[in-house]
C-alpha cells in the first residue's frame, strides 16, 4: 500500500509544484501530527508549518510578508475552534490587511456547520471541509486546498493552479 | 270562585246561542201563560209584564235584541188582550198604551246597552288580566335567568350606583344584597381611568364589547375582568339614559392558566433548545477524537498492515471498521440537530433542482445498485428552505435505494401532485416496505427495522421528518411490505397566483 500511496503524491505533484508551504492553523496536537503525516507523505516538497492559536498565525504571516513574494505559492489551513481568538478572527485580520489579499485560508474543521460555513465564505474563505475521520480522504482535500494556493510572482505560475479533484 | 283560580276566564256568564234562545222562549212562553189569569185581576195593566221578556231578551241579545223584542210586544200585547176578549189593538195604540209600549220598548234597549257594554268591558279586562300575568311570566323568567347567571350581571345608573345585580356579582364584588345600594361603582375600578374610558365608549357606541378592566373587589384582590353593556333608554321622547345593564366575565383565572401555559412552553423550548445544543457540542467533541482514532488507525491500515500479524491485522481492522460506523453514526447526529437548529428561510425552491442535486449526491449509491431512476419531468416548484428541503429528499431518495433487497434492481419513481394550495412529492421504490405496526416506529429516531439486513444508524427518517415539520409540511408513508413503499412530502406551493387565478375564474 505504501506503493499506492506514492503513486497517489506522483500524480498530485503536478499541482504540488506550484505550492511551496501550507501553514497549518491548529490547535489539536494529535490533527496536527495527523496531517503532518498526511503532507509529508502524500505532498512531498511542500513546507509545512503550523500554529497552536490565532495571533502566533498572524504573526506568522506578518513575519513572512516581510519578506517580497513570501505569501505567494501558500495556503493557509484553519482549525475554527481554536484557544483565544478563533478562526474567524484570523480571517477578519487577513481581510483586514488588503497587502495580504491573495493569501488563501480554507477552513478545515471538525464538524461542519452551515451558519459557520456560511459565515466564514463571507470572510473570504476559499474552502471549507470537514476533517475526515480515514487519513485517504485527506488527500482529496488537501489537493483542494493546495489548487488555491496564490499563484504570486514567483517563478512557476502563469497557467494558474491546476483544477481540483473535486 | 272558578274566576279566581283563572283570571283569564270572564266573570260573565256568556251563554250559547240555542241556551239563549230557549231563556228567551221561556221568558215569552211564562208571560204568556201568566197573561190570562193574571187579567182577570189586574186589568189590562197586565200588559206592562211583557218588560218581563222583552229585558230578557235585551239581556241575552244585548241593545239590538231588546229593541226588536219590545217592537214585538205590542202587537203580541193587542193580540193577548184580544183573546181576554178586550179590544186589544185599541187599547195598545191608544192613550196610555202607548206610553207603556214605549217605555218596554225603552227599557229593553237600555239593559240591552247595559249587557253590551258590560260584554266589552268583560273582554277588555280578560284581556287585560291575560296581559299582566304574560308581563309577571315574562318578568319571573328574566328574573330568574338573571339571577341564576354563573356570569356577573348588573344594572347601574348613570350616577355610578348598583341598581340591581344577580347573585353572582354580589360574590364577586363580595356584599351582601342588603348593602347593593351603597356600592359605589367607580370604587370597584383599580385605575379611575378606566371608568372613564368606559362611559366614554359606551356614550359613543351605546355599547361596550368584552371591554378590559381590572376590578378591585372587596378582598383587595384585582381581578382582570371583561364588561360587555349596553345603555337603556327611558320611554319619553328625550331618550335619556337611565341605566346601564352588563355582564362581567373573570378572566383572571384563564389569564393565568393562558401565562402558565406560555411559561411552560418557553421553559420546554428552552430544554429543547439546550438539548440540541448539547446533542451538537458532544456530537462535535465526539468527531474530534473521531478524527484522530480513524486518522491514525487508516494511516496504520494503509501504510503498516504488511508489517503486521495477521491478528493484530484483524483487530486493526475491526478499529478501522467501527471508526468508519461510528463516523457515520456521529455525522447522521449532526445532521439531525443542524436540521434542528437551523434558522428556516422560506423561499421558493424547484423541486426539480433538490431531486438533480440529492441524485447527483447519490450518484455512487445509485450506479453501485443499478438502480433506475424515473423522475417526473414537470416537477412543481415549492415554498421550502433550501438546506432542509436537501436534507429531507436527499435521506429519502438514499433509503430509496438502500432498502431493496440485494437481488432485486431498486426501481424508484419521483412525481408530484399538486393538492389545492400544495405539492406532494412522492418517491416510490420497490424496496422491502414497512408493515402498517412497524409505520409509527419508522419516523423515531436510532429506529431500525430491518438492522439484521440493512446497514444504517436510524436517524434517516427522522431527519427528514425533522426537515419537513420545520418547513411546516407534513411527511408520510404508504407501503407494501415486500414490494415497496411511496413516501411523501407535502410543501406549501410556490404557486399561490396561479390558484388564486383559478378561484377567480370559478367565482
Amino acid at each position: 500500500m505504501r506503493a499506492g500511496g506514492s503513486a497517489r503524491a506522483d500524480a498530485s505533484a503536478e499541482r504540488v509544484r506550484i505550492v511551496n508551504w501550507v501553514l497549518l492553523v491548529e490547535d489539536d496536537l494529535d490533527h496536527r501530527l495527523l496531517i503532518r503525516e498526511v503532507v509529508s507523505r502524500m505532498f512531498s516538497g511542500v513546507e509545512l508549518h503550523e500554529a497552536g492559536d490565532a495571533a502566533s498565525a498572524i504573526a506568522w504571516v506578518r513575519d513572512r510578508a516581510k519578506v517580497k513574494g513570501g505569501l505567494a505559492h501558500g495556503v493557509v489551513v484553519l482549525d475554527l475552534g481554536l484557544p483565544g481568538p478563533s478562526g474567524f478572527h484570523f480571517l477578519e485580520w487577513v481581510r483586514e490587511h488588503d497587502v495580504l489579499d491573495p493569501l488563501p485560508v480554507v477552513v478545515l474543521t471538525a464538524s461542519e456547520n452551515p451558519m459557520d460555513a456560511e459565515h466564514a465564505f463571507h470572510l473570504g474563505a476559499k474552502g471549507y471541509f470537514q476533517k475526515p475521520a480515514d487519513f485517504r480522504a485527506y488527500i482529496a482535500i488537501f489537493e483542494r486546498a493546495l489548487s488555491l494556493a496564490a499563484p504570486g510572482d514567483g517563478p512557476p505560475s502563469s497557467d494558474g493552479p491546476a483544477p481540483g479533484t473535486g | 270562585m272558578i274566576e279566581r283560580r283563572n283570571p283569564f276566564r270572564s266573570s260573565l256568564v256568556i251563554l250559547p246561542m240555542w241556551r239563549r234562545w230557549l231563556f228567551a222562549a221561556l221568558a215569552f212562553l211564562s208571560h204568556v201563560l201568566a197573561f190570562i189569569p193574571l187579567m182577570g185581576q189586574a186589568g189590562v195593566g197586565v200588559s206592562a209584564l211583557a218588560i218581563f221578556p222583552v229585558s230578557v231578551f235585551g239581556w241575552l241579545f244585548g241593545a239590538g235584541g231588546g229593541l226588536v223584542a219590545g217592537i214585538l210586544s205590542v202587537p203580541v200585547n193587542a193580540f193577548l188582550l184580544n183573546l181576554a176578549g178586550e179590544p186589544g189593538w185599541q187599547i195598545v195604540l191608544g192613550g196610555a198604551g202607548v206610553e207603556g209600549s214605549a217605555l218596554v220598548l225603552v227599557v229593553g234597549s237600555v239593559i240591552g246597552l247595559f249587557r253590551d257594554f258590560a260584554v266589552r268591558l268583560d273582554s277588555h279586562l280578560t284581556e287585560w288580566r291575560r296581559a299582566e300575568r304574560g308581563l309577571r311570566d315574562a318578568e319571573d323568567r328574566y328574573r330568574i335567568l338573571f339571577q341564576r347567571s354563573r356570569d356577573p350581571m348588573y344594572v347601574s345608573s348613570p350616577e355610578g350606583r348598583l341598581i340591581d345585580a344577580n347573585d353572582a356579582l354580589l360574590r364577586l364584588v363580595g356584599v351582601g344584597r342588603d348593602q347593593l345600594e351603597s356600592v359605589q361603582v367607580a370604587d370597584l375600578y383599580e385605575d379611575p381611568a378606566d371608568r372613564d374610558r368606559f362611559q366614554e365608549q359606551i356614550a359613543r357606541a351605546g355599547f361596550v364589547q368584552d371591554f378590559p378592566v381590572r376590578l378591585k373587589l372587596s378582598d383587595g384582590i384585582v381581578r382582570e375582568c371583561l364588561i360587555t353593556a349596553s345603555e337603556r333608554y327611558g320611554q319619553g321622547p328625550a331618550r335619556r339614559v337611565v341605566e346601564y345593564q352588563g355582564s362581567i366575565r373573570n378572566v383572571s383565572e384563564s389569564r393565568t392558566l393562558h401565562s402558565l401555559a406560555e411559561r411552560r412552553t418557553h421553559q420546554l423550548q428552552e430544554v429543547v433548545r439546550e438539548l440540541e445544543t448539547f446533542t451538537y457540542s458532544v456530537s462535535h467533541d465526539l468527531r474530534t477524537h473521531l478524527v484522530t482514532i480513524g486518522g491514525f488507525a487508516s494511516i496504520l491500515w494503509s501504510e503498516y498492515r504488511d508489517d503486521l500479524d495477521p491478528k493484530a491485522r484483524g483487530f486493526l481492522e475491526r478499529i478501522v471498521t467501527a471508526s468508519g460506523r461510528m463516523d457515520v453514526f456521529v455525522q447522521d447526529l449532526l445532521n439531525y440537530s443542524r436540521v434542528s437548529r437551523a434558522e428556516v428561510r422560506k423561499e421558493r425552491v424547484e423541486l426539480k433542482t433538490v431531486v438533480q442535486t440529492a441524485l447527483g449526491v447519490l450518484a455512487p449509491a445509485i450506479s453501485a445498485r443499478n438502480a433506475i431512476v424515473e423522475v417526473a419531468p414537470d416537477l412543481p416548484a415549492v415554498e421550502a428552505d433550501a438546506t432542509l428541503i436537501d436534507r429531507a429528499i436527499e435521506n429519502l431518495l438514499s433509503n430509496a435505494v438502500k432498502f431493496v433487497p440485494a437481488d432485486r434492481t431498486p426501481e424508484i419513481r419521483i412525481d408530484a401532485d399538486v393538492e389545492e394550495r400544495r405539492v406532494r412529492l412522492k418517491i416510490r421504490d420497490n424496496g422491502i416496505g414497512i408493515s402498517a405496526e412497524t409505520v409509527q416506529r419508522a419516523f423515531r429516531p436510532f429506529e431500525r427495522l430491518d438492522p439484521a439486513n440493512f446497514s444504517g444508524t436510524g436517524v434517516g427518517l427522522t431527519i427528514v421528518e425533522r426537515a419537513v415539520e420545520r418547513m411546516g409540511g407534513e411527511v408520510g408513508v404508504r407501503s407494501e411490505p415486500g414490494r415497496g413503499s411511496t413516501f411523501w412530502i407535502l410543501l406549501p406551493s410556490a404557486e399561490p397566483e396561479e390558484f388564486n387565478r383559478l378561484e377567480e375564474g370559478e367565482a
